[in-house]
């Protein structure tokens, strides 16, 4: 009785952790979009600094879900539990490494003079900050229901990702002088949509874990 | 095993057997005396035949044979109803009133019969017995008989049935059964009413004070079974007045603080030793949409904020020194809110740890003072070009005006003067704004300070040369190696230097002096000027802050130079203040500023 209540207990650290490192990796993406979009390069740096610490906290959890499988054998949910927190926090930290990308272009783009206001890459970014958001608190709440509204917003993130790769090919056509411009924001236009993707990997370990339905590439229960 | 019984069984259980007792001890002992007495009777009325059979016996003519003998008791016995023997010396049967002649002599020898061998001792015998011959239970009284004629001696034995009151003793045990019997069975039935309704008073207390175990303080327990009760029913109702009364007192202190906690402004959230929430106020719920159910959760599931998690886990670990000193930290969350949190350590009466997180909105204070710093900044920057203009008009003007006038030239010195004064204070107020917007620096390099205060003295050497004032400079001499920017470094001990100076008076000295402490290094400058009103020392370093009010504004001085010292002290987290008199002096002042050292280590 006493093993099965520190078994809950190492369960409980576990999605402790998990979420410590959901905040940090929050706010790093909350960070690099701030450091785009405002132009500050000196959240960009803390970005950069600050990455470390991610990963080295998905390194201390994943070798606390090795230990949680090699001393408890966890059964059923708890397997479920702690599987899908490897999984979340393999992807929290691959968002973070997206943010440490963007911080990267936005240091390069905030040295050069500024693009006018692109209100397309701020709704993407808006988009998968909100599946970010949403997959995270469908993680801590353990709702499905939350969980299957980022898949169905990864949609929308590729189609924006999409106009915005058309529209910088026409500015590129149009403006060959500021290429690199556009090609930085392409860049990070891609990095916004890999966030949306990788939110939706982390909506889809939310589903696993709590009805322990695979629902991988096809967002659908 | 009686203890495991119920009260109620205990008492029937020990009724029943005393009333057992009551009634079985006086029937057996009444049915014994009877039955002893109807013996005795019976015994006496054999005795009393057997003598009268003797006195017939002795009476009669001597006979002839022994079948007349057995004729005459067969005769007798008959009459009487009673069974005469003459059992001859050797215990020979010679004549038997209920057994035929023929068959006399086949019976058993009667010399061992208890009453024959009594009645040879004493005379007399009886004896109360089964006989096989008759089949009966009888009682015998025997009796010697001398020899006469063909009867030899030996002895007369008459045996009266027993039976006759053996029933009269059956039917009467039979009444004493019935009897005892009815009366057990009433008083079991009696005895169970009597238990029972004590019980039902018991049962009312039991109630009672079950009630007030539940929460129902109210109830009192007004009737009980007996006066042995009393003590524990007043008992009862005294603990439950006394309950009631703690529980008022409690619920209204509760109420009380709920009213406060609810009334404050500031968010309040509860951790218990497992660092889970255990209560929340009504003001937080506007920072946590969702906090209903965020009790029994860890502060990291509701807010989403590493540092206050990481706080919470210190401060609960008890890794903070200074129990009764707030831990402070500012976080910051969505949509631009901003909070001051404050966590206490506490400990409630089982000493375990708890904290007290306390949320303070300061967005609003934040978003104002952004503002201001804009403002202050942008204010300053639009200023500097027309300053800039009017500055280069003037010294061109200067330069080249030659018909002017000396009154227009002495006009024009005057606005020079001015706007250079004017550009140094916009300068100073951009060199602030920027101050307070950087946050926090990267890990500054080492600098020495000798080296800086020696540049910082060359800069201000025309304000020292004009008023005469020498720098006294007791560093030690190996150097003292900080972490700060040189160039502002050098800000600090120009704008202290020069404050000293501006102040002092003329040929006065100026000392530098250092202590250097194991993680800091506190620097000092000394002067011996007027020294510094009590009641300003606190606001020197505000900006635009002068102590003297009605001073002419005509060093050239901005106002600005302690401010700036204290952001660059600050940002390097150092603390910067100042004593007037100086310790152990009775005029000038001593600002002392501190700077991380390198350690010998790094």
């Amino acid at each position: 009785m006493k093993i099965r209540k520190r078994f809950g207990q190492e369960l409980e650290d576990l999605k402790i952790e998990v979420l410590r490192m959901a905040a940090l990796t929050e706010r790093s993406l909350g960070k690099s979009f701030r450091a785009l979009f405002e132009h500050n390069s000196d959240l960009a740096e803390e970005v950069i600094t600050e990455d470390q610490e991610i990963d080295l906290l998905e390194v201390d959890i994943d070798k606390r879900c090795l230990r949680l499988f090699a001393l408890e054998q966890p059964m059923a949910r708890d397997l479920r539990f702690i599987i899908g927190c490897m999984r979340v926090c393999t992807n929290l930290e691959r968002i973070a490494d997206q943010a440490v990308n963007i911080s990267e272009r936005a240091l390069y783009l905030n040295q050069r003079p500024a693009l006018p206001h692109q209100p397309l890459m701020e709704q993407l970014a808006t988009t998968s900050m909100a599946m970010l958001k949403g997959a995270l608190s469908a993680f801590n709440d353990g709702q499905t229901s939350q969980a299957s509204e980022v898949c169905q917003m990864d949609d929308r993130a590729d189609e924006l990702n999409l106009q915005i790769l058309k529209h910088f090919i026409d500015y590129i056509i149009a403006d060959a002088k500021s290429a690199d411009l556009a090609v930085n924001t392409i860049i990070i236009s891609r990095c916004l949509e890999r966030c949306a993707d990788l939110a939706t990997n982390i909506a889809e370990a939310v589903v696993f874990i709590v009805e322990g339905v695979e629902i991988k590439h096809y967002c659908e229960p | 095993m009686l203890r495991k019984l119920s009260f109620r069984s205990r008492l029937l259980f020990t009724f029943w057997g005393v009333l057992l007792l009551a009634l079985l001890l006086p029937s057996l002992y009444y049915r014994q005396i009877l039955s002893a007495d109807i013996e005795a009777d019976t015994r006496a009325n054999a005795i009393g035949e057997l003598n009268s059979v003797f006195w017939l016996a002795s009476r009669e003519q001597p006979f002839k044979s022994t079948a007349s003998l057995q004729e005459w008791c067969k005769a007798l016995g008959d009459q009487l109803g009673i069974r005469i023997t003459f059992v001859a010396r050797d215990g020979k049967v010679i004549a038997d009133s209920k057994v035929a002649f023929p068959r006399v002599s086949a019976m058993d020898n009667h010399a061992n019969r208890p009453e024959i061998i009594q009645a040879y001792k004493k005379e007399l015998g009886t004896s109360s017995r089964y006989s096989k011959t008759l089949g009966r239970h009888l009682i015998y009284a025997a009796r010697r008989i001398d020899e006469r004629g063909v009867i030899p001696s030996g002895v007369i034995r008459v045996a009266v049935p027993f039976s006759e009151v053996r029933k009269r003793l059956d039917h009467l045990s039979k009444n004493l059964i019935l009897i005892f019997v009815l009366t057990f069975s009433a008083t079991i039935f009696l005895s169970y009413l009597l238990v029972r309704q004590l019980e039902i008073p018991i049962q009312r207390m039991i109630r009672a004070a079950e009630a007030i175990e539940s929460g129902d303080y109210r109830e009192r327990i007004r009737r009980y079974p007996g006066r042995e009760f009393s003590p524990l029913a007043q008992a009862i109702n005294q603990m439950a007045e006394r309950i009631e009364l703690h529980i008022k007192t409690i619920t209204g202190q509760k109420q009380q603080l709920e009213a406060i906690l609810n009334g404050m402004s500031e968010g309040v959230m509860v951790l218990d030793s497992n660092g889970k929430i255990k209560t929340t106020n009504r003001a937080l719920a506007k920072i946590i949409p969702s906090l209903p159910a965020s009790i029994g959760r860890r502060p990291l599931e509701v807010i989403r904020s590493h540092e206050l998690q990481q706080a919470c886990d210190q401060i609960l670990a008890g890794g903070h020194a200074g129990e009764s000193q707030p831990f402070k930290l500012e976080i910051s969350l969505d949509m631009g809110l901003i909070f001051d949190v404050n966590i206490v350590q506490f400990r409630d009466m089982e000493a375990t740890i708890g904290a007290i997180v306390v949320f303070h909105d300061i967005s609003e204070l934040k978003r104002l003072e952004k503002v201001r710093q804009d403002f202050v900044a942008n204010v300053s920057h639009e200023l500097r070009t027309p300053l800039t203009s009017i500055k280069g008009y003037a010294e061109t003007l200067l330069v080249e005006g030659d018909e002017s006038s000396d009154s227009n030239r002495d006009f024009l010195q005057i606005i020079l003067k001015h706007a250079n004064h004017m550009s140094n204070m916009v300068d100073d107020l951009l060199q602030l704004a920027r101050l307070e917007a950087r946050q926090k620096l990267p890990e500054p390099a080492a600098v020495d300070a000798i080296a800086v205060l020696n540049s910082a003295w060359k800069a201000c050497g025309a304000l020292a040369k004009e008023k005469e004032v020498r720098l006294e400079n007791f560093l030690p001499e190996e150097g003292v190696q900080v972490r700060a920017d040189s160039e502002q470094l050098e800000q600090v001990f120009r704008n202290l230097l020069e404050n000293a100076m501006k102040y002092g008076q003329s040929g006065c000295t100026v000392s530098v002096l250092c202590d250097v402490g194991p993680e800091v290094a506190t620097f000092q400058v000394l002067d011996d000027g007027p020294g510094i009103p009590k009641q300003y020392q606190l606001r020197i370093f505000e900006r635009f802050f002068r102590a003297e009010k009605d001073r002419p504004n005509s060093d050239g001085s901005t106002g600005l130079g302690l401010a700036i010292c204290r952001h660059i002290i600050q940002n390097y987290g150092g603390k910067i203040w100042l004593e007037s008199p100086p310790p152990g002096k009775t005029e000038g002042s001593a600002f002392y500023f501190t700077l991380p050292i390198v350690l010998e280590e790094s």
